[in-house]
């Protein structure tokens, strides 16, 4: 089955809704370890999602204009003892992206409930 | 393992994946790499025990390694050369379904001399036939694997691409004469096909068919492997199981291998601007 072009798959919805729940929080920005803890628990799930798969989905949505990122100052990290982050930002192309996820989602249970009852 | 040792197999993954590429690309995903490691840590030492997380580290590591292998080569060399152009999924699906073809057809065929001459399937002409169709079956059916796995990494289930790559590699050295292959394979390639029916990519009736001969090929190969049944002791029986096994397990991959052989299956990436 074809996947459309920029049709997201369920880590990257994840990886949106995580971004607006940040937000929502009053946060601009946030790192890929905070997106992975708040992606970990939206989706009830015991462990952080895996480096690779993180961060290729985030190279993803950053192309697709869904997220953008910056790097931060050098010397705050550096003040701070720790290494460089990398901040991401919900794009408005992104809120929309998710906004058409979540309706499509909806959509699909929709349809399943209707399915169920006529059976 | 404690949480700094696991950082450090971290640490020498990533700079062995992103070997090669620009120093600017190189230095951003191993600081990002690091960054989440340090948070993570950081995280440990004010909560959880050092040992859950190293444990936790080496469990991200493994289950990304695949995306990781799929994200290295999207990348542009490093080297000055010709400007990379997207790949064509299209032609990229078609070609891994008709390598699954292929090798499951030549699969299907070196499974029959064996049977049919025992031993003396591996000489003379009839030897050069099978050890060839082994080798062209063993090929295809581990490269038709790990083209699943990469061609799908993005929502496949980690242990799934875990399983297939695994599953794809020892494939590849099934045609060398590591007879593990012939059970790892099958284990790799069935939690692949699981997936994809689940992702509704595979029919779900190919991928019971699938499974099934792959177990079945598994459970069969691993008592003779292990010695726990001798080979030269194991009845007649069990050969005959086995080869209706090995001969559904390669029919199952000409199906898939058929059914999707338009291409469509291919996840697109998104379009560069």
């Amino acid at each position: 089955m074809r996947r459309k072009s920029g049709a997201l798959i369920p880590l990257e919805v994840s990886i949106l809704e995580a971004s607006a729940e940040v937000r929502r929080s009053g946060q601009a920005e946030v790192h890929g370890y905070e997106l992975a803890k708040v992606v970990r628990d939206l989706r009830h799930a015991r462990r952080l999602t895996a480096y690779g798969t993180l961060y290729k989905a985030l190279n993803r949505l950053e192309r697709q204009g869904y997220l953008a990122s910056r790097w931060e100052e050098p010397q705050i990290a550096a003040d701070e003892g720790r290494p460089r982050r990398r901040f991401y930002r919900l794009t408005l192309e992104g809120e929309i992206a998710l906004n058409e996820a979540r309706a499509e989602a909806r959509r699909t249970s929709a349809g399943r409930a209707a399915a169920a009852t006529v059976e | 393992m404690n949480a700094e040792r696991s950082a450090a197999v971290v640490r020498r993954w990533v700079a062995a994946y992103t070997r090669g590429l620009p120093a600017e690309v190189r230095r951003d995903r191993a600081d990002e790499i690091e960054s989440d490691l340090w948070s993570e840590i950081a995280d440990a030492a004010a909560g959880s025990g050092e040992g859950a997380v190293g444990k936790d580290i080496l469990v991200r590591l493994l289950l990304g390694m695949p995306a990781d292998i799929r994200w290295r080569f999207d990348q542009p060399p490093g080297a000055p050369g010709p400007v990379p152009t997207v790949g064509d999924p299209t032609m990229y699906a078609r070609n891994i379904s008709m390598i699954s073809v292929i090798g499951g057809a030549a699969w299907a065929i070196w499974i029959a001399p064996a049977i049919l001459f025992g031993d003396n399937a591996w000489v003379g002409t009839i030897g050069m036939i099978t050890m060839f169709t082994l080798l062209i079956g063993s090929l295809g059916l581990s490269l038709a694997t790990l083209g699943f796995v990469f061609g799908n990494i993005d929502r496949l289930h980690g242990i799934a691409s875990l399983l297939g790559a695994i599953g794809g590699g020892f494939g590849l050295l099934l045609a060398g004469g590591v007879y593990w292959g012939m059970v790892l394979l099958p284990v790799g390639s069935a939690a692949v096909m699981w997936n994809l029916a689940r992702l509704r990519v595979v029919s779900s009736k190919l991928a019971w068919a699938h499974a099934g001969s792959s177990v079945a090929t598994s459970l069969l190969a691993l008592p003779l492997l292990t010695n726990l049944i001798p080979p030269a002791s194991a009845g007649v029986a069990v050969f005959v199981l086995l080869a209706l096994a090995l001969e559904g397990y390669a029919l199952s991959w000409i199906a898939v291998g058929w059914s999707l052989r338009a291409g469509t299956w291919m996840q697109e990436e998104p379009a560069t601007t």
